[in-house]
């Protein structure tokens, strides 16, 4: 399965990040494989809709779960639409120390927070 | 003649000048265009005699024609579209009602279907026709209601809009087009960092203007200052009265609470009309 995580920059040791949709970087893991690229998160800068686009370029990328901070409810709609799970990266930690805790099944599902 | 009243700080007194500058003339009509929150009403108290809903069009996919090709996703800047296979979701908040989903589609599954935003009420207050937008609440889409209301200017009257704070797209669909917009501002650092980013913008939108000062004995000399250096017209300053924040809490306009005022509106008036007849 390949999974994504939202990350401040492009490499391994870059922490992940607090938010979903206005994320710099999404690491691409494929976990049979081992294959681990960067896409830089073009949605980023999007006036509205940064988390629709980034869900929506996810989905496209076959990504079948998530970790990052927060997601907003709009992308979250679409992620549960698309059936990639989502988990939430706990602050200040890598994205290297996300993928093996995801591995080692340690992160929790995230959780909607409505204001 | 179409005067706007807009500012970019809030809380300036936009609403205090536009409803004193209409009770002081004969027979206009009064505006208010900030249907985020609406507050004319409270110190014109009009009759509404009518209420129209205002629409805007979202898209509306038919799911047994769509290929799942996301070429609407794809074209929509507000990112409103999301294809996940053949099922499209609508994100119809995020929606601007272009219209370029539908045209592109190219196995005609979009339709467009209208979506309520709001409601606009018109009737009368005092000698003026009054009229309203109410944007429903929770709703992000200001500007459309907005064009709504201009669409029914009697420009045959002296019509004064009351605009929304800041130099965003509610604003500059109330400002745009105006014969004259009054800029609102109070003599504090706030009001100077914000009335410069509302002169750039009208300057942009070249619409005559000239600046108010409200609560004029407070605060410091910077804004009279930096439109001494702009070259701005200093067209009134309204001073710093507790009468009037008594009469302002209930609901009573500055020129009921002050007459003596009243002329000082008409001279502005008088002002600005012969500003636009030289401009012409």
């Amino acid at each position: 399965m390949k999974i994504a995580v939202s990350a401040c920059g492009d490499s391994l040791s870059a922490q992940t990040h607090s938010l979903f949709g206005r994320c710099d970087y999404f690491f691409i893991v494929d976990t049979e494989t081992g294959n681990i690229s960067a896409v830089k998160n073009t949605s980023a800068g999007a006036a509205t809709g940064a988390g629709t686009a980034a869900a929506q370029d996810l989905f496209n990328a076959g990504v079948g779960a998530v970790i990052s901070g927060q997601i907003g409810p709009n992308a979250c709609e679409v992620l549960k639409a698309a059936g990639i799970a989502m988990y939430s990266a706990p602050a200040g930690i890598s994205v290297q120390e996300a993928v093996e805790k995801f591995k080692a099944g340690a992160l929790a599902k995230n959780e909607v927070r409505r204001f | 003649m179409i005067i706007a009243v807009a500012s970019g700080k809030g809380g300036t007194g936009k609403t205090t000048v536009a409803v004193s500058l209409a009770l002081s003339l004969d027979g206009v009509q009064f505006v208010d265009c900030d249907v985020e929150e609406p507050n004319a009403a409270i110190f014109l108290r009009p009759v509404i005699a009518e209420k129209i809903p205002v629409t805007m069009p979202v898209p509306e996919v038919d799911e047994t024609r769509c290929s799942g090709c996301r070429t609407c996703a794809e074209l929509c800047a507000y990112n409103a579209l999301v294809v996940i296979g053949k099922h499209v979701l609508v994100f119809p908040h995020m929606c601007h009602g272009c219209g370029g989903c539908t045209l592109i589609c190219p196995e005609k599954a979009i339709t467009e279907k209208p979506r309520e935003i709001g409601v606009i009420e018109a009737g009368h207050a005092h000698s003026m026709d009054f009229m309203q937008g109410l944007l429903n609440v929770g709703d992000p889409m200001a500007t459309p209601i907005i064009k709504k209301l201009r669409t029914r200017l009697n420009t045959s009257k002296t019509v004064i809009l009351d605009s929304p704070p800041g130099t965003s797209c509610p604003v500059i669909e109330t400002v745009r087009g105006s014969d004259f917009c009054i800029l609102v501002t109070e003599p504090t650092p706030f009001g100077l960092h914000d009335l410069r980013l509302a002169v750039e913008t009208v300057r942009q939108l070249k619409v005559p203007f000239g600046v108010i000062i409200n609560c004029a004995d407070i605060g410091d000399d910077a804004v009279e200052d930096y439109c001494r250096e702009e070259g701005i017209r200093l067209v009134m300053k309204i001073p710093w009265n507790r009468r009037i924040a008594e009469g302002y809490s209930r609901g009573e306009p500055v020129v009921q609470v002050m007459p003596e005022l009243k002329e000082q509106f008409m001279k502005l008036y008088a002002e600005i009309a012969t500003a636009v007849t030289a401009a012409a």
